[in-house]
């Protein structure tokens, strides 16, 4: 899928060439309205050849009367329902909010080129890369600088998210030439002392903590595997949600112990070993589920390759990341990002 | 945006992994949308309707039993046409099954749904008189097809396919909003607008 193409606005997508329509070659200089309705024309159009695909699909039928029956049967009010409703309405509040982006940056994009400021950041860029060509010996207020704006990044990263969110309601009401002139001066002054020092880090401990955070954890009444999962793991993915590691690694261990076919339970636990910086556990741990194909392969691939990342194995970590950048879905990308990194 | 395949859909919904539900919402929301419109409600409506189908097809989905037996949009768009449906009913009966729909709803509703219907008409007349190797392009490119392979299919060198595409785009905008209909719609939503503020 096209994702932002939809709008003209080439600059999301993650397939490049002639597989793309994200070409640089063929942009068009649209105005924000015209790029408004070209999605909703678009919307509608593929709308309306989506409807006529399912309605000759010869499941339709057949499935509208299993589907009446699965309406009238949904329980409301149950816990089941509350999670799956604060899961959906949470991701359709975040999918909105990238849509609205989108029409932001397009509208961005527009002034950027009504007001030649490719030009203007372009000259300025090539003018700081021939400062740099011939100043190799580096002075120190830039050392100085770039200490300072790396410093900042790594330890304020949490908190500046927040501000840039907070910049973008408050900049609603700003005129768009001068947000993004600022923007523009702002990312151009950033630019002066972030090129060169802020190119994708290789320091394994840097891409761990980019890209590692805890697999979220879906209870065991509403994600069973169906082999009688037991108390001692249900308690143990209370823990684990609620962060009491320590807690859950036990729990996960009896539940390992008492269900050796659990392979959910060696996951869990293998992730809980990272938490707990227990690398070698975690690594035993999700080799073996990895190796096993069926639930939570992938997730364990991905766990294991940052675990391996952890523990100092390029190698290792190199071959799991390679295994899933090959194979479609949500790690193939990322796996591709960290093998540039590791390379 | 990746295109996902309906098992990696099913995967991943199990996993709660919320980009699907972006990826969802930008692949099928266009098409819940339009069945909705068509019956009667409206943009709200297609967004509320489609997030309680995810959530119906959520339940079923975490049962290990289940299977998918045609394709996930088959099943997306029954499950959101029935329960629109029910709504629809549910809402005859008890007028404020979504709390927002106590204002003045009659008349907006008419004007809104005239307007939709008129807009549909409009983009579907201009859609035609494109000329016929714009129009396969741009049916091509709403079928998400990368440009190389309807170069490919069509017999086109690849520039032509993106040359071809940039005009009919430019040429289906232009006449849209030069068509007197269309301009009809548009100054009514000013008028409104007015009116609300």
């Amino acid at each position: 899928m096209k994702g932002l193409d939809k709008n003209n606005n080439h600059n999301s997508s993650q397939t490049t060439g002639h597989n793309s329509w994200d070409d640089p070659g063929f942009e068009m200089l649209l105005t924000p309205t015209d790029i408004a309705l070209f999605g909703e024309i678009s919307d509608f159009m593929r709308g309306l050849s989506d409807i006529e695909d399912v309605k000759s699909d010869p499941a339709y039928s057949i499935k509208n009367d299993e589907v009446k029956v699965m309406i009238s049967n949904y329980p409301k009010n149950s816990l089941q329902y509350m999670e799956n409703e604060k899961f959906i309405h949470e991701s359709f509040a975040e999918a909105i909010q990238e849509e609205k982006l989108k029409k932001e940056i397009a509208q961005i994009k527009h002034e950027i080129s009504q007001n030649n400021l490719n030009d203007i950041s372009s000259e300025l860029v090539k003018d700081w890369q021939e400062k740099r060509r011939r100043n190799r010996i580096k002075d120190l207020k830039t050392e100085e600088n770039r200490n300072f704006i790396t410093r900042a990044l790594e330890e304020k990263e949490i908190s500046r998210e927040i501000r840039s969110e907070e910049r973008k309601r408050k900049g609603l009401s700003k005129s768009l030439i001068t947000r993004y002139t600022s923007l523009a001066a702002a990312a151009i002054i950033g630019a002066v002392f972030l090129i060169g020092s802020l190119l994708p880090s290789s320091d394994p401990q840097k891409i761990f903590s980019k890209y590692y955070e805890p697999f979220y954890a879906i209870s065991s009444v509403t994600r069973g595997s169906g082999t009688g999962e037991n108390e001692s793991l249900t308690n143990a993915v209370g823990s684990y949600k609620s962060g009491d590691y320590q807690t859950a690694a036990t729990g996960f261990s009896e539940a390992v112990f008492n269900e050796s076919e659990s392979y959910s339970a060696r996951f869990y636990l293998g992730v809980t070993e990272i938490e707990l910086g227990n690398y070698n556990k975690a690594i035993d741990l999700l080799s073996e589920v990895m190796s096993r194909p069926g639930e939570y392969a992938k997730e364990s691939t991905w766990y294991l390759g940052l675990a391996y990342i952890k523990s100092g194995n390029k190698v290792k970590a190199s071959e799991c990341f390679e295994l899933l950048a090959r194979s479609p879905g949500f790690y193939s990308d990322r796996s591709e990002k960290i093998l540039r990194r590791l390379k | 945006m990746k295109e996902y395949s309906d098992i990696e859909i099913i995967e991943c919904l199990r996993n709660r992994q919320s980009y699907v539900v972006h990826y969802l919402s930008e692949r099928y929301l266009p098409m819940i949308r339009l069945m909705v419109i068509q019956l009667g409600g409206d943009q709200e409506d297609a967004k509320d309707i489609f997030q309680e189908g995810l959530m119906i097809l959520l339940e079923k989905i975490d049962n290990k039993e289940f299977a998918l037996t045609c394709k996930f949009k088959t099943f997306l768009y029954c499950v959101c046409e029935n329960l629109w449906k029910s709504t629809i009913s549910k809402r005859h009966a008890a007028e404020n099954y979504f709390a927002r729909r106590t204002e003045s709803e009659d008349e907006k509703d008419f004007s809104e749904v005239m307007d939709n219907d008129l807009r549909r008409k409009i983009f579907l007349n201009v859609f035609d008189t494109l000329d016929p190797v714009g129009k396969n392009i741009l049916k091509l490119y709403w079928e998400e097809i990368p440009p190389q392979e309807i170069a490919d299919r069509l017999g086109y060198s690849y520039g032509y396919v993106r040359k071809k595409k940039c005009e009919a785009q430019a040429e289906l905008t232009e006449k849209v909003k030069r068509h007197p209909d269309y301009k009809k719609v548009i100054d009514s939503e000013t008028v409104t607008r007015r009116i609300v503020c």
